[in-house]
């Protein structure tokens, strides 16, 4: 989870790339809604 | 793309931590050609191109960059701002929207993306909600996305070789605010 708010849109992708090349599930799960819905 | 979708902050971590260790652990991540449009006081759509998928499964793979939509909104319970997300075969939309008008049938558009789109394996019409896009609403952000100016190439965000920082930095990039939320 975050540790300061997000506070610009585009910073949640750049943190998804970010979390993926750190290999961090824990943090790229964190930058979604619960009920959120992915596709890839 | 593989058209699998995963459902609920839960499953997305199982499904992306699998794929992390075993499907992409040697590859590489960039995001390219940011563009925001902000669709109300707490929703925003960005836009990015996804590039250089490397060593996938070993091999040496260097896929083309698919256009990726990021749909955002405010959250308390995700650090201010959380994500849904949905990837998209926008290059084919915008190919046969293309295809379409340079044959004079630009009236017909809108109807033949909605049964294109609805030949993609995505959430049934009962299942969306204000974060799935009616398939005229996609139509509606490729002009948007057309429309924008490009920003110049920009570089890696981050690697692998990086080292980890914590999110909730500040972040200066080439975006591309269509509205920009504030």
């Amino acid at each position: 989870m975050s540790e300061t708010p997000i506070n610009r849109p585009e910073d949640v992708v750049v943190m998804f790339v970010e979390a993926w090349n750190h290999r961090d599930p824990d943090a790229l799960a964190a930058l979604f809604d619960k009920d959120a819905e992915s596709s890839t | 793309m593989t058209g699998l979708w995963w459902h609920t902050r839960a499953k997305i971590r199982s499904a992306r931590a699998y794929g992390l260790t075993r499907i992409f652990k040697e590859s590489s991540l960039q995001a390219t050609d940011l563009r925001v449009k902000r669709l109300s006081d707490e929703i925003a759509v960005v836009h990015a191109h996804e590039a250089h998928w490397l060593g996938v499964s070993r091999r040496d793979h260097h896929a083309a960059a698919p256009l990726e939509r990021a749909v955002i909104r405010r959250s308390s319970d995700a650090g201010g701002l959380a994500m849904r997300r949905r990837q998209l075969p926008i290059e084919l939309l915008r190919r046969q929207l293309r295809d379409q008008e340079r044959a004079g049938e630009a009236d017909q558009r809108r109807r033949s993306m909605r049964a294109f789109a609805a030949q993609e394996r995505g959430p049934s019409r009962a299942r969306m909600n204000e974060f799935a896009f009616h398939p005229e609403a996609e139509v509606d952000l490729i002009e948007i996305w057309d429309s924008s100016p490009r920003t110049a190439s920009m570089p890696p965000i981050a690697s692998a070789t990086t080292s980890p920082r914590r999110f909730g930095g500040s972040f200066e990039l080439p975006t591309k605010v269509i509205d920009g939320m504030t």
